[in-house]
Formats: C-alpha cells, sequence, structure tokens
C-alpha cells in the first residue's frame, strides 16, 4: 500500500502542476473539447464583463453587420503565435488551424445614456479546427461574472430602452449549437460569415490610434498577401448614405443578412434565391422569381420582387413578419428590422416599373 | 483490513455485473419523457455515429425546432404515430417542427409532428433516408396559416417514405422535392391542399398510396429556376385518389394555390411519368390533368429548364365518377368552368406540346393514354399563350383516339439496391 501511494503522489503531483503551468503561462489555449468557462480562454483580462482584450485578441468591426434583434456585437479575432489569415477576395480571409473568432452580444440598458450599463447576452466562438470550423457557444449569467458553454441554447426575456427612447422587450433567442451550423455552413463545411475583405476594409480606433482594420492586421502579423498599395473592395454601409448609393447598401445588407444561406451552396439553395452582393439584378435576385416553397412566407404575393412595389414583395413581407414559418432570416431574429425593412422597400419602390413582365404575369 | 475491503469488493463485482447485464439485453435505452424537450435536442447535438435515440410515449411541447446535422447513421423512434406526439402549438422558433440536414443515413420512424408553425419534417441533403410510421398534422383543420409541408424531404438521395399519414397541411402533405431515387409507398394523405407531390425528382416509384379529402389528390411538377432542375422518370401506380374536393385554402401566391378543388392528378412539365392501375375517383373538376410550365405563365430565367412535359404514359387507369358542377373558386378553375360549361373532365391537357415531339397530326407522339375506361372524357385544350376561354373553347379537341399509342417503359431500378438493404 505504501508503495502504491508514494508513487501516486508524485504523479498526480506531476499533473496538477502541469495543468498550473497551461494556466499560469498567460498563454491563450485551445482545447480540443471546449472549456466549460469563457474566462478558461484568457481572450479577457480583468473583469470579464469589461471584454478587456489581452494580448494579440484584436477587436474588429464590419462595414454592414447582420442584423440580431438589436444587439450590438463587441467582436475579436484571435491567431495562435505565428500564423496568420492569407488575403482572399472570394470568400471569407483564410485563416489558420487554431484562429478563434470571437463575438459578444449584449444589450445596452439605455442605448440614449451610456452610463446606465450593459448585459452580455452570450458569446458565440468559432474556432478553426483545420479541416472544419467549431461554433461553441456561452451563455452569461444574469450577474455578468461569466459565461458557460451551453450546446442546446436557451431563450431568454432582455428590455432595454431605445434610440427613441421607448422601452423595449423581447425574448431573445440563443441558439443551439446545430443552428450556428445551419448559419455558418457553405456546402459541407462550417465558415465565418462577416469577416471577408470587403466588409472589414474600414477603420477601427484601436487603444492605440485609428487605422484601418486591413492594414492593422498585416501590420501586427495577422494577414499575409495584404498589398497595402492596392484598392481594395469594400461593401458599402447599410445605413451610412455617404457609403454607398441605394442599390449598394441594399445590396450589402441582403448579403451579410440573407446570402450565408441564400448562395449557390447554402442551406437556402433550394429556393434558387442568390442574394450575395455582386449578384446581378436579375431573377435569382428575385425580381418577379415565383416562389417555390415558401409556404407561409408569400403572404398572398406572387414573386420575392416586384420592381417599385414594395407592398406586392415577398421579401418585404417575410422581413417584416415574426410567424417562424414565414419570418425570414428564420433564425435569430424575434423583432422586425424597421430600418432594415426601409432600406429594402425604399431600393425596390425606386426600380423601374416593367409593364410588359408585369402584364404577362398577371394573365395567367 | 481484509475484511472490511470485502463487501465493497462484492459490490463493485456486483455493480460491474449490473451494468453489464443491462448493456447486453437492453440496447439502447428509451429517453424518459422528463425534460425530453431538453435532453432531446441536446442528445441529437451530442450524438455519435450509428446511434439509436428512442422517444418514450406522450406529449411534448416544443418552443423551438428540433434539428439533427452531419451525424451519420442515426434512428430517432418514437413509441409509434399517435403515441409518441411532438407538438409545437407553442412554437417560437424555428422554420420547421424537425430539421435532419446532411445526414448519411437517417431513419425517422413512430411519432406524431403536430402544429408546427412551418414545416413539420424537413429532411435536407440526405442520404439513405427513412420516413416510416409517421404522422404530421395541424390540429385546427384547413388554414392557411398551416404548416407548408408535412412530410419534406428535399435535395436527399435514396429516400424510402411508407406507412406515413400526413394531413392538413396549407401546402402538400407529403412533398419529395429535388430527389433522386425515391419510393413513396403505402402513405395515407388527407385534407391537405396538395396531397402528395413529387417535385424536380429523378426516378422514382409512388404507389399503394392513399389520397382522399385533399384539394388536388398527386402532383407531379417540374419548377424551373431550382439547383435540381428537369425531374424524370416517376412510375404511379396502385394510388387510390377518391373525392379531392377539399377547399383550397392555401395563401394566395403559392403554386398551390392555383389548384382547383376537385383534382385528382396533375403532372406538370415532367419528363417520363408512367401512371397505370390507378383508382381516381369522384372528383367535381377534373380527373388527371397534363400540363406545361407555360400554362401558368409565370416567367423563368433557366435555359436548361424544360418547361413541356414529355413522354407521358397513362394506361390501365380507372377514372370515374366525376361530377361536376367544376370548381369556380380559384382560376383555373374559373377558366375550365368557363370554357367546359360546369362539366368535369376525366382527363385533359392544355396542349401545350414540346414543338420537337408534335406529329404530323398535331398532338405529341408521346403523350400516350390507354385503356382508361371507356367513356373517357378528353379535353385537349389547344392553349396559345394568352388565349382567351372563348378562343380556347373553340380550339379544344375531345378526340381521345388521338392520343392512343403506346410507350416502353422505362428503368427505375436504381434504388432496388438500397432498398434490398433495408
Amino acid at each position: 500500500m505504501k508503495k502504491i501511494l508514494f508513487t501516486t503522489i508524485p504523479f498526480f503531483a506531476l499533473m496538477l502542476f502541469l495543468a498550473n503551468c497551461q494556466m499560469g503561462n498567460k498563454g491563450i489555449q485551445i482545447p480540443v473539447e471546449p472549456y466549460e468557462k469563457l474566462s478558461q480562454y484568457q481572450f479577457f483580462k480583468g473583469n470579464l464583463a469589461d471584454l478587456q482584450p489581452n494580448d494579440r485578441v484584436i477587436p474588429y468591426d464590419l462595414n454592414s453587420p447582420l442584423f440580431s434583434d438589436y444587439a450590438h456585437k463587441a467582436r475579436f479575432v484571435w491567431m495562435p503565435e505565428g500564423t496568420s489569415a492569407s488575403y482572399t477576395t472570394e470568400s471569407v480571409l483564410d485563416f489558420p488551424k487554431g484562429a478563434a473568432i470571437i463575438k459578444n452580444f449584449y444589450y445596452e440598458n439605455d442605448e440614449t445614456d451610456a452610463s446606465k450599463g450593459r448585459r452580455i447576452m452570450e458569446t458565440r466562438l468559432l474556432i478553426n479546427r483545420g479541416e472544419d470550423w467549431e461554433a461553441i457557444g456561452y451563455i452569461w449569467n444574469d450577474e455578468q461574472t461569466e459565461a458557460y458553454h451551453e450546446v442546446i441554447g436557451d431563450i431568454k426575456e432582455v428590455s432595454w430602452v431605445n434610440t427613441e427612447g421607448k422601452p423595449q422587450n423581447i425574448n431573445y433567442i440563443i441558439p443551439n449549437k446545430n443552428q450556428c451550423k445551419s448559419c455558418h455552413l457553405n456546402g459541407k463545411k462550417q465558415i465565418p460569415i462577416g469577416p471577408k475583405v470587403r466588409n472589414l476594409n474600414k477603420p477601427f480606433a484601436y487603444a492605440d490610434g485609428e487605422m484601418n482594420q486591413l492594414e492593422k492586421w498585416a501590420s501586427i502579423g495577422y494577414l499575409t498577401g495584404y498589398d497595402g498599395q492596392a484598392n481594395h473592395p469594400k461593401v458599402a454601409t447599410w445605413d451610412n448614405e455617404k457609403s454607398g448609393d441605394i442599390h449598394d447598401r441594399a445590396m450589402a445588407y441582403l448579403d451579410i443578412n440573407c446570402a450565408h444561406c441564400h448562395n449557390k451552396t447554402g442551406s437556402a439553395n433550394t429556393s434558387g434565391l442568390f442574394l450575395t452582393a455582386d449578384a446581378p439584378l436579375d431573377l435569382n435576385v428575385g425580381i418577379f422569381k415565383a416562389t417555390v416553397s415558401a409556404g407561409a412566407g408569400t403572404g398572398g404575393f406572387t414573386y420575392s420582387i416586384v420592381p417599385a412595389h414594395p407592398e406586392e414583395s415577398i421579401m418585404i413581407y417575410r422581413m417584416n413578419s415574426l410567424n417562424p414559418g414565414a419570418m425570414m432570416p428564420e433564425l435569430g431574429r424575434s423583432t422586425v428590422h424597421t430600418e432594415g425593412v426601409a432600406l429594402i422597400s425604399n431600393w425596390i419602390a425606386q426600380m423601374e416599373e416593367n409593364p410588359a413582365i408585369r402584364q404577362s404575369a398577371t394573365l395567367r | 483490513m481484509k475484511f472490511s475491503y470485502f463487501p465493497t469488493l462484492i459490490f463493485a463485482a456486483l455493480l460491474l455485473f449490473g451494468t453489464a447485464c443491462q448493456t447486453a439485453e437492453k440496447g439502447p435505452q428509451t429517453m424518459t419523457a422528463e425534460n425530453l424537450v431538453k435532453n432531446f435536442q441536446k442528445r441529437l447535438i451530442e450524438a455519435k455515429a450509428g446511434e439509436q435515440i428512442l422517444l418514450p410515449a406522450g406529449t411534448f411541447d416544443f418552443k423551438r425546432s428540433i434539428s439533427l446535422n452531419d451525424t451519420p447513421d442515426i434512428t430517432i423512434k418514437g413509441a409509434g404515430k399517435g403515441k409518441t406526439i411532438l407538438s409545437f402549438k407553442g412554437q417560437i422558433e424555428g422554420a420547421e417542427g424537425m430539421l435532419i440536414k446532411n445526414v448519411n443515413g437517417i431513419t425517422l420512424e413512430g411519432f406524431t409532428i403536430s402544429d408546427s408553425k412551418g414545416d413539420a419534417i424537413k429532411v435536407q441533403g440526405c442520404t439513405n433516408v427513412v420516413m416510416r410510421d409517421l404522422e404530421t398534422t395541424w390540429t385546427n383543420g384547413q388554414l392557411a396559416t398551416n404548416g407548408a409541408y408535412g412530410l419534406y424531404p428535399v435535395s436527399s438521395k435514396n429516400v424510402l417514405m411508407e406507412k406515413c399519414e400526413a394531413s392538413y397541411a396549407m401546402d402538400a402533405g407529403i412533398y419529395v422535392g429535388q430527389s433522386t431515387n425515391v419510393v413513396v409507398r403505402d402513405n395515407y394523405v388527407h385534407h391537405n391542399v396538395a396531397g402528395l407531390e413529387i417535385e424536380n425528382t429523378i426516378n422514382g416509384e409512388v404507389y399503394n398510396n392513399i389520397a382522399k379529402n385533399n384539394t388536388g389528390g398527386m402532383l407531379i411538377f417540374d419548377m424551373p429556376d431550382l439547383p435540381q432542375a428537369n425531374g424524370d422518370r416517376i412510375k404511379f401506380y396502385n394510388n387510390i385518389m377518391e373525392g379531392n374536393n377539399g377547399k383550397n385554402f392555401a395563401p394566395k401566391g403559392m403554386v398551390v394555390s392555383t389548384i382547383p378543388p376537385g383534382s385528382g392528378m396533375i403532372i406538370m412539365s415532367h419528363s417520363n411519368i408512367e401512371a397505370h392501375h390507378n383508382t381516381i375517383t369522384n372528383h367535381k373538376t377534373l380527373g388527371i390533368a397534363v400540363n406545361s410550365w407555360l400554362f401558368t405563365g409565370v416567367p423563368y430565367k433557366s435555359e436548361n429548364f424544360d418547361p413541356y412535359c414529355t413522354n407521358i404514359n397513362l394506361h390501365d387507369n380507372i377514372i370515374s365518377g366525376n361530377v361536376g358542377p367544376t370548381d369556380n373558386t380559384t382560376e383555373y378553375g374559373q377558366l375550365f368552368t368557363a370554357i367546359l360549361g360546369g362539366e368535369p373532365v376525366d382527363i385533359i391537357t392544355d396542349g401545350i406540346f414540346k414543338p420537337t415531339s408534335i406529329g404530323i397530326a398535331g398532338q405529341p407522339t408521346d403523350y400516350c393514354f390507354k385503356n382508361n375506361g371507356d367513356n373517357i372524357k378528353f379535353v385537349n385544350l389547344n392553349a396559345s399563350m394568352g388565349d382567351s376561354p372563348e378562343a380556347m373553347a373553340k380550339n379544344m379537341d375531345t378526340d381521345y383516339r388521338k392520343f392512343d399509342c403506346e410507350l416502353p417503359s422505362f428503368d427505375t431500378s436504381e434504388h432496388d439496391k438500397w432498398l434490398a438493404a433495408k
């Protein structure tokens, strides 16, 4: 007995020491199995809810973000030492194995008064496992001291005061792991949605001064193949009139809100409706496109888009709907994005009416 | 020392024995009813390849859709349809009740899905799919707010659907879309807008199914501008379509909202259809319609889409008991009524034929209608785009004999191999 004890104790001690060593070296390590707590990754320093990034954890922003029930998002990226993403305009940046994208969803308690604080709902991690990306969800506790790993998501009531001073109250839905996948799926694999060159190409106010995000990533070794002298694609900011005309802003909005499913290899390819920013303005964007399996989503209308007539366009009907069987996007929305609907409505309204097609369409 | 350890050892041995015994004899455990709603989704997310997930009897209320992705060879089996009921009456999220995606090997068996806000069961991008003894329904009757499809395999390969019951869908009870190698047999579809619909599907057999009290019994459609275009090679036999005279409660704008109540079977722009030994009775508008997509007047873009029906072989069907007045609630119904004066027809075609297959006598060489009863009421509308009902009434031709020909059968045996393994 004694002998066994003696050999076991040093072994345990060694294990403990190793574990401690890992925890103590301040380096970020991405485990094979998700940590139970968000804090264990050490993406943030100090008080967790302050979301103060550790070294090499870089905040970023997008020209046009996905609408998520008016939640704000604090986004960060981290890559393992000595690795970098490679530049491509084809899709999202080509991230290295081990890269982590960290997205925190929160509500300002009062949009008109920042001093009233915020409530962080969830933190979503996308980890590049090499073969594929993995989506890992963390749900924040009510005390805002920690976020815990959860695969099945949750539904949480949230209240806030909006920019117009009006109190809002919704059921905020935290997606489950399969739902993460259904938006991030491209072909058979998951990919990030936001960090494309055209969406990252914008200045960001870093702690050490403002800089273009692509330039910043290149300067700290996070981006290779970036030519600082060249022109890079840039998508419009949907709600900034100076960033593009109405077509560009509408397409930027549809791209980030719809195209992750509505593209030729996405989940919604069975619909034949493709809404990527560079799509030509024709039937596949919805112009006089009859529906296939829209279900309740038609709202009694025949075409996705009827030029000059947003009020007869299925696209607007579905953006305005809160019926789970009709609404678009299908996931991640339980309120109407009034401003987004207004943009797409205006875009459709200013399209030229096409009486010839219209007539043949109503003849049937 | 020695003695004090003894009972522990025995206890441990017993434990080991007990667990070994359990796994050897019982196989997978049925999930417990308590917390099933949360645990079921968790189980599906964490499932390992080859797992059997057994659901207990009872009614379970879901707020969110249930989903399974990627993990191969999964069986989800309940205590039987009507016994294990997954109810979505209180659903607040998700466009379907159950979503199965990218799974190679999925068997769904023995449960009911009711009142989902969108489709009841959607199976997308899967291979080797078995849907057996399932029920999908909406419990508040025929409402436009019901979900669109009951059982909905789409973009899938090797699909077997059998012994299922689908009712009250505001589109199709059973809808097979853009799939390949499909067998649909021994199902019962009722009180839907479309009972059973095969769309843009290649190589299938549909037999021994019963469609009653739908708006339209069974449809075979080919639709434009979809990833899998040009449906092909579907055999339809020994099916019963009876009294599909239900009101059309589909929201306007959906393709099925144009189906006139009282339609037995509608074939549109599909290629290689053999329908034989079906019984189609008691419809107030039409028995079988064979139409081109062009008849809808709905524009399309895709150049490789073939809007015409080709190789349509209807033989040895019983078409009987059709008594009007024909439908007057849909555009098509009104058109038929205006042309035909309220009398139903047994077989009708729009007369918009593929230009390359029109023979000398003006009708297509690849539409063959034979042995479908002695006194078939037949109409070829000979329609052209934009014709008025008066013009159609003038141009139409009721000579059934012109279509008296035979077509060789075609091969649908591709599904045999994997079916044999089931």
